[in-house]
């Protein structure tokens, strides 16, 4: 992942930056663009009623298809650390940026639990 | 019948309280005239050492004329629980739920909304209090390691609903403008409108029903993938 270079232009997400969530913005960006297509040829390529020869033109055409177009590259990071483990996705905060910002009172409604 | 309904609301709950809220007055005001006393003292003292002539204020008629003074009946039901008028045709007109993470706010505000329902003639029953929602969250305290070690979080999400029956189309609007108007930060709301239509087939016929198909409801995405399909199946890649 190290020489990650970035074939298309795109818009850099708002708050935080790292090299790591530029990456991952990316591929969101990348992913829905050709959401449509991707799903268009898996049509072609698992419907057995089409002629073969489609079918497997359909399938070479996603073969083809840069990995950063996938929805599985996509990854949740934090929103204010960037950081990929722990990610709690009520909040999209990793686990110590959540416990920071929750007993500041920053996150409403959240408290110390106590049960 | 608007008015006619509340005053008769107004009438048949009891109006005992102001006893209460007078005694209280007269209390605070007997506490008043000893201060006053006191003080009607000292200006005779100063009176006297000045010479001139200072008459102090006399609190004794001001009682007397609080006691014979009438209390108003919407201020009266500030001091009782929200009034409520009956339900006359059983009409389902809407659903109100209410939802807040801190319940004081929330029972304020619904407290508010059941006065602004009654004065303007709606029937409302409720709140019924809805499953409180809780959120747990439990994390690693530290940074790094020490996982032995952790930290509970949790959020509570209060609901409350509301019922409105027999109510206007206008009314209803009217209602839900002004709660929009004056909401509290913190207190999200969600309104069911129950709207009626004249049943306008006629089933002997064997007419067929209207469809409930709007062009929200139509699937866009199935079609951009469709349209999609079909492009590729026709370009000359696929043709070879």
């Amino acid at each position: 992942m190290g020489n990650f270079r970035f074939p298309v232009k795109t818009k850099l997400p708002p708050g935080f930056l790292n090299a790591r969530i530029i990456r991952d913005n990316f591929k969101r960006q990348q992913a829905a663009e050709n959401e449509v297509t991707i799903k268009a040829l898996k049509y072609i390529a698992r419907n057995t009623v089409l002629p073969p020869k489609a079918r497997l033109q359909a399938q070479l055409q996603l073969n083809i298809m840069p990995n950063y177009t996938k929805m599985t590259q996509v990854k949740n990071r934090c929103i204010a650390s960037g950081t990929a483990r722990a990610v709690i996705s009520d909040f999209r905060l990793c686990r110590t940026q959540f416990r920071e910002k929750a007993r500041a009172g920053e996150l409403p409604g959240v408290k110390k639990g106590v049960w | 019948m608007l008015s006619q309904v509340s005053k008769r609301s107004i009438n048949v709950l009891p109006s005992v309280k102001p006893i209460r809220l007078l005694t209280i007055s007269s209390r605070r005001l007997q506490s008043t005239t000893v201060q006053d006393k006191t003080h009607a003292s000292l200006n005779e003292n100063l009176n006297n050492i000045e010479g001139s002539t200072v008459t102090p204020a006399t609190t004794i008629t001001f009682q007397e004329q609080n006691e014979t003074k009438p209390i108003l009946k919407s201020l009266e039901a500030i001091y009782q629980p929200p009034m409520r008028i009956p339900i006359e045709h059983g009409h389902l007109i809407a659903d109100i739920q209410f939802r807040s993470y801190e319940h004081q706010n929330l029972d304020f505000f619904i407290n508010f909304i059941q006065r602004v329902g009654f004065y303007l003639g709606i029937p409302i029953t409720g709140p019924k209090p809805l499953p409180t929602r809780r959120e747990r969250w439990t994390v690693i305290r530290s940074p790094f390691v020490h996982a032995k070690s952790k930290e509970n979080f949790e959020r509570h999400t209060h609901k409350r609903l509301l019922r409105v029956w027999d109510t206007n189309d206008e009314v209803l609007d009217l209602f839900v403008a002004y709660i929009k108007k004056h909401s509290m930060p913190g207190i999200g709301m969600k309104c069911n409108i129950y709207r009626r239509e004249p049943l306008t087939i006629d089933f002997d016929k064997n007419e067929d029903l209207p469809s409930t198909l709007t062009s929200q409801s139509v699937d866009t995405e199935n079609d951009l993938v469709n349209s999609r399909i079909l492009e590729l199946l026709n370009s000359p890649e696929f043709k070879k």
